[in-house]
């Protein structure tokens, strides 16, 4: 049980087994070559854009990285304190802007997607409705439609919702939070549902006969047993909210409007090169929270995948 | 007691929001809009007074967006994917013949100079108009010239603008915004009929008209000059050379959309080798990372490997770091100039323009991108197979490579078999792996558009939004369709098979 989280080992099992394997010792240099190769395979790229990002004039052609290339450049012109050149300046470039607006629209739509999915997922749950398979199989199939091939028609809605109240049209990460909500449902319905359903219907029915009324069953006795869940549900979503680029991208345009994803890209789709210093920087920021937080939850990730889950 | 305060609390903010929401509605003359909220609020004070909806106390927020945001979007798909929507066929017929008639509108030659005020009333702009002939003072709009029965004036002999009307300032005046807007501005006259009066500058106005007009009682289009009526043909009017007046407008043209990736060979060509690629690249993203994934997996958890916990949480960093950040970084390494890859390896590999090349970065990167999910996930299943079944093959003198081939691989791929078709439905449509190292290219002789590396969905994407001669959304729409189909076969393929479906029941 020191090691693995990711499945519960049988008990009858473990002690036996270690015993016994004890002999296969003397070969296993090869089973930490394999770690070793892996290792080296997944961390190369991040550590090369560790070397990037502190050098200033740092592309990622260069290869011979000496302590005299070392500096903080990159970071100090992202946080504000610095101009790289006439064009490459904080006023165009506003990473720190961005950082808020995505940190906004991740937790803004994370916290609402899982509200409005609680509420879903608790009708399907505990509530006998006609038409409650259809609707719940319809959910499920909702969810095979790509939600990009439908940006023509989500960019008239948002264009005449922008007429009308231009602070969340098309453009504005206020807008972007409306589009992430319509599929609140249909994502995390479904894995709340699961989840409710193992709460014991005997604790409502009880709570019934003694005079409940469905919200104060909701609020006093499922809630508070979902609240951890919940928020593990809440971080998993704010995380994917924080990847998104593909939507993002499409909606934001403005500069003081975009989140990191979209923001970031700048740095690089431009005529500078030696933006990919600041790129780098940029994208170690702006990762660190989301890797910090899937270590945290690794635990609950790991139970997830193994439900099915797939992350972009 | 709580309850009720709470939901009188709600509803009134709901209903305060509408009402606000309403009124901007009405000032721009949105009804639709205004339907729609209409309905939408009603549906919100039913179900939270009534007390018959109880589910959809729970259901409606959610059901609202989910309409608004997914089934509409969807429905609209569906419908454009039957239409001939695209650059030339992007506006509705009227605004089409409006276009048309601009288009050809010419300064009258002996126009008389009338003088003007321009005003507006918050919302759009409009002209006090004086006739130099009859001295007659008229409020000109874009829809008529009406007369005011009795102008005021001020000091110096200058109309002024009637009840609800205000006139611009100076520092009004010179604002792109109001400057677009009159410039814009077109009032029909109905003496002489078929003209216009256009601003020249914020004083002054003339007489235009265009060569082409529109007869509304015979819903025909004339060319005033020759007498040419232009025929119509798939939502375009064909001007007297054969050729089609742009723009045209929307009309549903059937299955031709449809037909035409079928049987047109123009269309069909990149879309068939666009989706053998979609499967291969699927397919092949899963088998890598699942081989090297299954490998790690199978090697590392080993009673004996010390620091197996370190080991997962650093393998599963590459996982961990946002994809489209990842993309980015790896489109970069592989830059056949600049790239690290070729610098470190002293190599000239044309990593992202040559075709062959492309789609081997493509799946390498997915690699990296995605082992450390099947090593995650094949963990787990090594890990809840019971060890007694591999103890009891030992006892019956099983050698260790037939207990992994003949008893752990099949366990493995019972539970492992779901995701497997759930990853492959997920790179089938993984938009940003290909948009974003590659962007579908290098390009192919046979196709402006789908690029070697290009998958379904991007090439889809590139159809509706970037396509050189004109954006093609129906034809998207279609493809959009299909994709579906292909998606939710595999996907129904998948969900039969997890778990997904027994909370159905």
């Amino acid at each position: 049980m020191t090691t693995d989280v990711i499945a519960k080992p049988t008990p009858s099992a473990p002690r036996r087994a270690v015993k016994k394997r004890k002999p296969y010792r003397g070969k296993l240099w090869w089973r930490y070559l394999a770690a070793a190769f892996a290792v080296a395979f997944a961390l190369a790229p991040i550590v090369y854009v560790v070397l990037a990002a502190c050098n200033p004039a740092g592309t990622l052609s260069t290869l011979n990285f000496s302590v005299h290339d070392f500096g903080l450049d990159n970071f100090r012109f992202l946080l504000g304190k610095h101009d790289l050149s006439a064009e490459v300046t904080y006023e165009n470039y506003p990473y720190l802007l961005w950082y808020r607006n995505s940190l906004m629209v991740s937790s803004i739509a994370a916290i609402m997607q899982v509200t409005i999915g609680t509420a879903s997922a608790y009708a399907f749950s505990r509530i006998h409705f006609k038409g409650r398979r259809l609707s719940l199989g319809g959910l499920l199939l909702l969810q095979m439609f790509p939600q990009i091939l439908s940006f023509i028609a989500l960019f008239l809605i948002m264009q005449k919702i922008g007429a009308v109240f231009p602070f969340m049209g098309t453009g504005t990460w206020a807008g972007l939070v409306l589009i992430y909500l319509g599929g609140a449902m249909g994502y995390n319905t479904y894995l709340l549902k699961g989840f409710f359903d193992t709460i014991p219907r005997e604790l409502d029915e009880a709570a019934t006969v003694d005079g409940a009324s469905a919200n104060q069953i909701f609020f006093k006795i499922i809630l508070p047993l979902a609240t951890p869940m919940l928020a593990v549900v809440m971080l998993l979503a704010f995380i994917g909210l924080m990847n998104d680029f593909i939507l993002a991208s499409i909606f934001l345009t403005k500069s003081d409007q975009m989140t990191l994803a979209v923001g970031l890209r700048s740095f690089i789709s431009g005529r500078y090169e030696s933006s990919w210093g600041v790129f780098a920087a940029g994208a170690l920021m702006a990762a660190l929270p989301v890797v910090i937080l899937f270590q945290v939850l690794q635990r609950y990730i790991v139970e997830g995948l193994s439900a099915g889950s797939v992350k972009g | 007691m709580v309850g009720i305060v709470f939901r009188i609390l709600f509803l009134g903010l709901v209903d305060s929001l509408a009402f606000w929401a309403g009124s901007h509605l009405l000032v721009s003359r949105n009804w639709l809009g205004l339907v729609w909220l209409l309905v939408a609020t009603i549906a919100i004070n039913y179900v939270y007074i009534s007390k018959r909806a109880r589910a959809s106390k729970w259901l409606l927020p959610g059901t609202i967006l989910l309409i608004v945001f997914q089934i509409y979007p969807i429905l609209f798909t569906a419908t454009a994917a039957f239409s001939n929507y695209s650059t030339a066929h992007f506006v509705s017929r009227s605004e089409a013949i409006d276009n048309l008639v601009q288009q050809n509108i010419q300064q009258v030659p002996d126009s008389p100079q009338y003088s003007i005020v321009p005003i507006h009333n918050g919302v759009t702009v409009a002209l006090v108009v004086t006739d130099p002939t009859t001295n007659k003072v008229y409020l000109g709009t874009k829809e008529a010239l009406k007369e005011i029965a009795s102008p005021k004036f001020d000091a110096n002999g200058i109309p002024q603008a009637p009840v609800g009307w205000r006139a611009y300032s100076e520092a009004e005046l010179n604002t792109d915004t109001v400057l677009n807007n009159l410039s814009t501005l077109l009032v029909p006259m109905t003496k002489p009929e078929g003209a216009y009066l256009m601003v020249s500058d914020f004083t002054t106005a003339f007489q235009f008209a265009s060569d082409v007009i529109y007869d509304a009682k015979k819903d025909q289009l004339i060319r005033q000059s020759d007498g040419y009526v232009f025929p119509e043909r798939e939502g375009a009017f064909i001007d007297s050379d054969g050729t089609s007046l742009d723009p045209g407008w929307r009309v549903n043209v059937g299955f031709k959309n449809f037909k035409s990736v079928l049987t047109d060979p123009v269309v069909r060509g990149p879309f068939v080798r666009v989706l053998i690629w979609t499967f291969v690249y699927a397919g092949l993203t899963v088998l890598t990372t699942f081989v090297f994934g299954l490998t790690l997996a199978l090697l590392l958890n080993h009673p004996g490997v010390k620091g197996r916990k370190l080991l997962r949480s650093t393998l599963i960093i590459p996982y961990a770091m946002p994809g489209f950040l990842s993309l980015l970084i790896w489109a970069g390494f592989l830059n056949d100039d600049f790239g690290v890859i070729n610098n470190l390896f002293n190599s000239h590999i044309p990593w992202l323009t040559d075709p062959f090349w492309a789609k081997v970065s493509t799946v390498l990167v997915n690699l990296w991108l995605g082992f450390p999910y099947m090593f995650l996930i094949c963990t787990g299943a090594i890990q809840s197979i019971p060890a007694e079944l591999a103890e009891a093959a030992e006892v019956d003198g099983a050698k260790p490579r037939q207990i992994l081939t003949k008893i752990k691989m099949p366990l493995l791929l019972v539970t492992v078999s779901p995701l497997l078709i759930g990853s492959f439905a997920y790179n089938f449509n993984n938009f940003g792996g290909i948009y974003l190292l590659t962007g579908g290219g290098p390009p192919v002789a046979d196709s402006q558009i789908a690029g070697a590396t290009d998958i379904l969905i991007s090439y889809t994407y590139k159809l509706a939004i970037e396509a050189g001669h004109g954006n093609d959304y129906g034809l998207a729409c279609a493809i959009s369709i299909l994709i579906f189909f292909i998606v939710a076969g595999v996907s129904t393929l998948s969900f039969t098979r997890t778990r997904a479906l027994e909370n159905l029941s």
